[in-house]
């Protein structure tokens, strides 16, 4: 009898597995693994393009016959309903756990971003940390149709082409849209995001032809960064702009800075740390910020010659320099965007919370007068692999 | 049991068993008459060989010497029985009155065989179990009672290297199917007064001889009496390897994990002993039992402990993530790529999906078939006939390997996940432990399929649950895991260096826990200052 039973058990937990059906699984081959989306403006609200990864391509090697990926896009009321439209055109469920970037066109970041990051908020698929951007003058969609070549994915180069900008050049604080949905939703900050374009021929850049030869015919670059009052797109900072900000967030791992030092003639300098140290005082009831560059930096290249045991006049050069960088970008969002992009708000907020609680209400005319000090702390530690004037030695 | 039962049977029908052989049944006088007993008893088979020797003048007076062909040592039967005997009666005076002493067995016992293990006999039952275990009998007409020498010689396979665990450092002997071989080697090793050896036949048709051997005052008496007993209360006609034991001694029939460790190998079996455990020999096969075991013992090779620690320490470990992957890693590809994409990187799973993409089924019967061909070939692969042993690996690397790719029946990835299981499975120096992993390999994978990776934790958990639920011999079988010993744990998942290992485990051993006598004066030196050698270094 015991022995019945235990079989009967048995039978049953055998049937769980049967007849679950699997729920919740998903074979490799039926799914669209989508590596970047575009949103840009319609007609009928919203032109969604997806660009789904190939696999056999990709994995195969290389054949250059068929692309690495294709791009799948229909227009729509609303970006999940465009989504599913494009089951139309799509033979597999499109799967967005390995989305490498997202981009959103300007026209659609000046006007109703907010709906678009809801979505990408609540779907489960999408990590938080997918990179996102703004494409500048072009369509969102015209960025997914360049084919790369090193990165075979297209999204892939973007990716990666935003990371070693941020970590060998200049970047911004806002790189995945999460970053960019806390930056909006918290008072006393404002996002400032990358922003992508094309170059070359854009017809030509969804062709292979475009990963064949050695010139691509067009290609995919960082550009400069967006600026944004609240959740609303409102201008771009140039590239000289773009730095200064940089320089002002203290968003910097390693980079050169150019000082230019006689006609045509160019000192070079590698900054191996850059830090801003942040103060707020208050004098008069009112507060004011100060923030000093500590940077450590080793020289790179000289156009001209300079004294071999003195760095003080190139320190004070690069010093100059910085400052006249940062200082011109200030003045750029403070009076031409009028948006607290650094985030000077939120350091108030930090440290003062009584006064913050003032200021909160109307901070957006109060940041427009804020007075903000810029001083750098300059240290030139290493003259780089050769020591002295070389170059005055080659014009002897 | 149907075997039992035919012999019984036939057993009834000849009255002369009956008579002679169901209960001891004591010797005649008359030599012919107990000859003729004998030859009746054994079917009087052609190797039966009965040596008939006259000893007195008139030739109406006879001994015989008695031996089965093939177990006994002619030569030794020749020289130091039949000649000895023959020159003794030759060069001895013998008349009637001699012979007719009651004491003339005696005086052949004492004066006449140069031969060490020598004994008395009267009757029928001793001397048939006796004569087939090996043994010489000498009956003597007019004398209810003979001799019986110890003359056991057979051909044996001799001690070889051991073929099951192979080591590249440590000792290269095995037991082999004689088990006073293997008592042999014991005692080589351990010169201990205390060193039990008892003996013990099991096996109603097949009187096994059966030893169990431990260290006296290491061993845990409980554990002996309880073993004892349980070999007591066996009764099956017969014992044909040690395995019968392990099922019969143990109260979880139905477990997949081994609670009895085998071996071949002597220096593992004496370890174990100086750890407390107690060891079974079987007549007629080397593997040995040890008993108790627990889970982490499955994973020490006797290399462990000839090598340096931190090696070993390195193999433990590798041995331990080995059992893991054994266990899951068709599993949780199965979980990941059906439920759980989103964990890969992206690199990985478009590189997996490229090569699934021509692949016509699911990935869970890809694993199945993949995993099931596996098992046959390695089964095949050990019951094939040695000869043919080429044309299996040359099919199994096809059906393993890059044809069945080409063929579109499954994906690369599939042959490397196969590959690291089958490897990783033969990585335990106990090869009893792989076939647990074997079975339920395929249980997690059915898991995995219909659960993902939560399904595999549901296993897991169940597998934590079983595992801990084992005794070995009243023994927790995840001792020291649980209950938890941090003492013990010198020897687990790392192996602490010998001078830091002062006492057997506490579980197994009674009393005598000192293993190394920390207090002893010369290990406290060199251990605080290193030998005089290496502090002139």
């Amino acid at each position: 009898m015991k022995h019945k039973h235990i079989l009967l058990i048995f039978g049953f937990i055998s049937c769980l597995f049967i007849l679950t059906g699997c729920w919740g699984k998903k074979e490799l081959d039926e799914l669209a693994l989508v590596s970047a989306i575009a949103i840009d403006e319609s007609e009928l609200g919203y032109l969604v393009s997806v660009q789904v990864m190939v696999p056999r391509e990709i994995a195969s090697d290389f054949s250059d016959e068929l692309t690495t990926v294709k791009l799948f896009s229909d227009e729509g009321e609303s970006l999940f309903q465009t989504i599913r439209k494009l089951t139309r055109d799509l033979p597999r469920k499109s799967y967005f756990t390995h989305l490498m970037a997202i981009i959103i066109s300007e026209n659609i970041a000046k006007d109703n971003m907010v709906e678009i990051l809801d979505f990408f908020l609540r779907d489960p698929e999408v990590r938080p940390d997918v990179p996102i951007f703004i494409a500048k003058d072009t369509l969102a969609q015209d960025i997914l149709n360049v084919l790369t070549h090193i990165e075979p994915i297209p999204a892939s180069k973007i990716k990666k082409v935003g990371l070693n900008f941020q970590t060998n050049y200049y970047g911004v604080r806002d790189t995945t849209f999460l970053n960019l949905v806390t930056s909006i939703a918290s008072a006393g900050v404002n996002p400032a995001i990358m922003g992508l374009t094309v170059y070359g021929n854009k017809n030509e850049g969804e062709k292979n032809v475009n990963i064949q030869e050695i010139e691509a015919k067009a290609a995919i670059k960082i550009t400069d960064f967006a600026i944004f009052k609240n959740e609303k797109l409102i201008g771009w900072l140039n590239e000289d702009e773009s730095r200064g900000y940089s320089y002002l967030i203290g968003e910097i791992k390693n980079t050169i800075i150019t000082i230019p030092c006689d006609k045509n003639k160019t000192q070079n300098l590698e900054i191996t740390s850059f830090k801003n140290k942040t103060k707020l005082k208050m004098e008069n009831g009112k507060p004011i910020i100060n923030i000093t560059h500590q940077i450590n930096s080793n020289i790179a290249q000289l156009g001209c010659s300079i004294d071999k045991n003195n760095y003080q006049k190139l320190e004070k050069l690069l010093e100059k320099e910085i400052i006249k960088d940062s200082q011109h970008t200030l003045n750029v969002i403070q009076k031409k965007f009028k948006s607290d992009v650094v985030g000077f708000g939120e350091l108030i907020h930090r440290k003062k919370p009584v006064v913050w609680k003032k200021l909160n209400q109307n901070w957006d005319d109060y940041f427009v007068n804020l007075t903000v000090n810029l001083s750098a702390e300059i240290k030139i530690n290493r003259p780089g692999v050769v020591d002295g004037d070389v170059i005055k030695k080659i014009l002897k | 049991m149907s075997f039992f039962n035919l012999w019984k049977k036939t057993n009834k029908k000849s009255d002369i068993l009956q008579e002679y052989y169901g209960e001891a049944k004591k010797l005649k006088k008359s030599l012919s008459e107990n000859i003729k007993i004998i030859k009746d008893l054994l079917g009087n088979p052609n190797d039966l060989i009965i040596r008939e020797i006259v000893i007195s003048e008139k030739g109406d007076k006879k001994l015989a010497v008695i031996v089965i062909d093939g177990l006994t040592n002619a030569l030794f039967v020749h020289d130091f029985i039949l000649k000895e005997l023959m020159l003794a009666i030759r060069t001895t005076d013998l008349d009637d009155e001699i012979i007719k002493n009651t004491k003339f067995v005696n005086i052949i016992k004492n004066h006449s065989l140069p031969i060490s293990d020598i004994d008395n006999l009267d009757d029928f039952k001793k001397l048939c179990e006796k004569l087939l275990s090996g043994d010489t009998i000498i009956l003597f007409d007019g004398y209810n009672q003979g001799l019986v020498l110890d003359t056991k010689g057979w051909k044996d396979r001799g001690v070889s290297e051991p073929s099951a665990e192979t080591v590249v450092r440590g000792a290269r002997d095995s037991f082999n199917e004689t088990i006073r071989t293997s008592t042999m080697l014991i005692r080589r090793r351990i010169k201990d007064i205390n060193l039990r050896i008892e003996n013990k036949i099991i096996g109603e048709v097949t009187k096994t001889n059966v030893s169990v051997v431990y260290i006296d005052g290491l061993a845990n008496e409980k554990i002996i009496n309880d073993l004892k007993k349980r070999l007591e209360a066996i009764s099956i006609d017969g014992i044909l390897e040690s395995g019968y034991l392990e099922e019969l001694l143990i109260n979880k029939a139905y477990s997949l994990f081994p609670s009895m460790y085998t071996t071949e190998r002597p220096d593992k079996v004496c370890a174990n002993l100086l750890e407390g455990r107690i060891a079974i020999l079987t007549d007629g096969t080397p593997f040995v039992l040890v008993i108790p075991a627990v889970f982490i013992q499955f994973f020490q090779s006797t290399e462990d402990y000839f090598q340096r620690s931190i090696f070993s320490s390195f193999i433990r470990l590798l041995r331990f993530l080995s059992f893991f992957l054994a266990l899951l890693t068709p599993a949780v590809y199965i979980a990941i790529t059906t439920f759980h994409q989103e964990m890969l990187p992206t690199n990985l799973i478009i590189s997996i999906s490229g090569q699934r993409e021509s692949v016509p089924f699911p990935a869970l019967i890809e694993v199945l078939f993949m995993e099931l061909t596996f098992e046959i070939l390695r089964e095949a692969g050990l019951r094939m006939p040695r000869a043919i042993g080429q044309a299996i690996s040359i099919v199994g690397a096809l059906a393993l390997g890059e044809a069945a790719v080409n063929a579109g029946i499954v994906s690369t990835i599939m042959i490397i996940i196969v590959s690291i299981t089958a490897i990783t499975s033969l990585i335990f120096p106990e090869y009893n432990f792989s076939n647990p992993i074997r079975l339920l390999r395929f249980m997690f994978i059915i898991l995995s399929a219909a659960f993902g990776l939560y399904g595999i934790a549901l296993g897991l958990m169940f597998l934590t649950m079983h595992l801990c639920s084992l005794k070995s011999f009243g023994i927790p079988y995840m001792y020291p895991l649980a209950p938890f010993n941090f003492k013990a744990m010198k020897d687990t998942f790392i192996r602490t260096p010998i001078n830091t290992q002062f006492r057997r485990p506490s579980i197994f051993v009674e009393d005598d826990l000192v293993k190394q006598n920390k207090n002893n004066e010369v290990i406290k030196q060199t251990s605080k200052k290193g030998s005089e050698l290496e502090s002139e270094n």
